[in-house]
């Protein structure tokens, strides 16, 4: 289109395609890959293929994984009757991160949003309450709903808390508010009244 | 201002207290105005979109203006668009700012009177809601984040229900659930959002009576009331409500309606279909509904009342003195209505007026001297005469 190469306009158009490139950033990236040496360029060539033929879904939570299931629902050194939910396979990546949660994952894969025909059966849900019902022998006492405090997120929430109201589990869903480690006079007025709504007893 | 409407390149320097703006109609008095309330609003007064503001065979135009407080703290806003790209730029002093952060909105705060103004007694729910909002929004950057989660819940409500009704998605019961889901989020918002408005009301009605008092030479009254169809009665602000008993009004009402809502397939409840009723009272008879019952007259007085309530309500809410401006005014309120507004605010902020009659200057001298009133005349495009009382250096 715009250069002198039909291969790396292709290029330039399959970077452009991926989540917040725009067309300066994939010209930018097309250009770095044409410097770089051949073997590095098959180094990254290969990741890309490689990833897409082995990463597949934990058949239990839905997470991502080389295997049938994924190194967490496989550990020993798990808590089996907390579940937490999530939207995406990142959310547990951010999660693991802190060390501090020990129970399981269960990842939805999107969201409900009728405005983009996302309705219950497109995500995970159905294997949720399949694996709430079964439980692999283990009882769940708690299902933690880790959502965003979006729209979607919290009608989602308040949908998942309607289908389940039937089982004996508790339900909890995270709080938001300031994130720690900010400020309080740095957080901005309309994040600290959304925090000041949720409150909390203590 | 650089390519902004019918300017090409144009430098004015303002008078602090008056500046009178006059031209013939379509010269472009009103677009030195427009350009202001971008840098002020980061948007069009008039609702113009960005790309109707460049000028003519440019592709981008930009506004550079600087604002200077009581303590001569000077602020730089730059606002450029680019027409080919669609892009909108903000920048405070040279840092970049989105056009609804709190660097920006409701940091100038802003009082428009325009011969549209009467929209607001004579026109629809919308026009209302509209002025109120905006009004409130200045005052709480919350209430304007539960406006746009009002109309996203709203949105996704409505495709909810056109996916079921019309394209006859989701099984029953799976449905049933997820529209509790969006009416409980629709129940909870509303609740916040006709809180915020009611108490606005409380503390807003003690200007407009004021005001309005003032204004009306019989000695009428007025009032503003709520209205909303989940209530039985109209509240104007004495009543004491809690979030939780607008709550479960609007719970119920959303029960009612839910059938109807299906089969039609729209939202039919909530406090984007609420209104505010302008009422008056003439001495001895009841408060009528000056939208239905009101002479021109009437609704004028109620116009300028409002405007003066919302500068006050301005002044008081951001302790500054609003920026007020008066566009094109004399065409439609009378000489003696715009002389009271502007007698009533001559001692605080900046004023800007345009008008076509150029005769009008002589009623200013009243309450101005001649250094505190600056005379700009267009002509297409053009200053051709300007009276700038007195020019400072801008350092920036
Ligand atoms: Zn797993």
């Amino acid at each position: 289109m715009q250069s002198t190469s039909d291969a790396l306009d292709t290029l330039i158009e399959e970077f452009s395609k991926l989540p917040q490139i725009g067309r300066k950033t994939a010209q930018r990236l097309a250009m770095y890959i044409t410097r770089l040496p051949k073997e590095e360029v098959e180094k990254f060539a290969g990741a890309l293929i490689e990833t897409k033929d082995k990463i597949r879904f934990c058949r239990i939570c839905f997470n991502i994984t080389e295997d049938d299931t994924c190194r967490i629902c496989r550990s020993d050194k798990r808590n089996r009757n907390v579940i937490c939910v999530v939207e995406e396979p990142q959310d547990v990546f951010a999660l693991e991160k802190t060390n501090e949660y020990k129970g399981l994952y269960h990842v939805l894969h999107g969201i409900i949003s009728p405005l983009d025909g996302i309705g219950p059966d497109d995500i995970r849900i159905k294997e949720l309450i399949e694996r709430l019902n079964e439980n692999e022998g283990a009882h769940i006492e708690e299902l933690i709903l880790a959502l965003n405090p979006t729209v979607e997120g919290e009608t989602t929430i308040l949908y998942l808390s309607k289908l389940l109201r039937h089982l004996d589990i508790k339900i909890t869903r995270i709080a938001r508010g300031i994130p720690i480690g900010s400020d309080i006079e740095l957080a901005d007025e309309v994040t600290l009244a959304r925090a000041m709504e949720g409150r909390v007893t203590v | 201002m650089r390519n902004f409407r019918n300017y090409g390149e144009e430098e004015i320097i303002f008078n602090g207290k008056f500046n009178f703006i006059s031209g013939n109609n379509g010269q472009g008095k009103t677009n030195i105005l427009e350009a202001i309330s971008f840098s002020a609003l980061g948007k069009s007064f008039l609702g113009a979109s960005e790309t109707d503001c460049v000028k003519f065979g440019k592709e981008e135009f930009l506004i550079e203006s600087v604002f200077e407080n009581d303590l001569e703290n000077m602020d730089k806003i730059t606002v450029g668009y680019n027409s080919i790209a669609r892009l909108k730029a903000i920048y405070k002093n040279k840092e970049k700012v989105s056009a609804f952060s709190s660097e920006i909105f409701g940091r100038y705060p802003m009082v428009i009177l325009s011969p549209k103004s009467l929209d607001i007694t004579h026109g629809n729910p919308s026009d209302r809601r509209r002025f109120f909002d905006i009004l409130i929004s200045q005052a709480s950057r919350l209430y304007l984040d539960y406006l746009k989660e009002l109309v996203k819940i709203l949105k996704q409500k409505n495709a909810l229900l056109k996916n079921y009704t019309v394209l006859k998605k989701y099984a029953k019961a799976e449905f049933t659930d997820m529209l509790n889901s969006y009416n409980e989020k629709l129940s909870d918002i509303s609740s916040k959002i006709i809180f915020k408005r009611i108490n606005f009301l409380k503390e807003f009605e003690k200007y407009f009576e004021k005001n309005f008092s003032f204004l009306s030479s019989e000695g009428h009254k007025s009032r503003i009331t709520y209205y909303s169809e989940i209530f039985e009665t109209e509240l104007n602000g004495s009543e004491e409500t809690s979030i939780d008993d607008i709550k479960e009004c609007m719970s119920r009402v959303l029960n009612e309606k839910s059938e109807e809502e299906i089969s039609r397939a729209v939202s039919l409840a909530g406090p984007q279909r609420d209104d505010y009723i302008f009422r008056l009272k003439k001495r001895d008879g009841d408060y009528f509904d000056i939208k239905h019952f009101a002479s021109q007259g009437e609704h004028k007085t109620c116009i300028v009342a409002l405007k003066l309530s919302e500068y006050d309500y301005l002044k008081h809410k951001k302790s500054t003195d609003p920026i007020l401006l008066l566009d094109d005014v004399l065409s439609e309120l009378d000489e003696s209505r715009v002389s009271s507004i502007i007698s009533h605010l001559k001692d605080y902020g900046q004023i800007f007026l345009t008008t076509t009659d150029k005769g009008y200057l002589e009623n200013l001298k009243v309450f101005y001297g001649e250094e505190e009133i600056s005379v700009f005349e267009i002509e297409n495009g053009t200053l051709i005469n300007r009276h700038e009382a007195h020019r400072h250096k801008i350092e920036n």
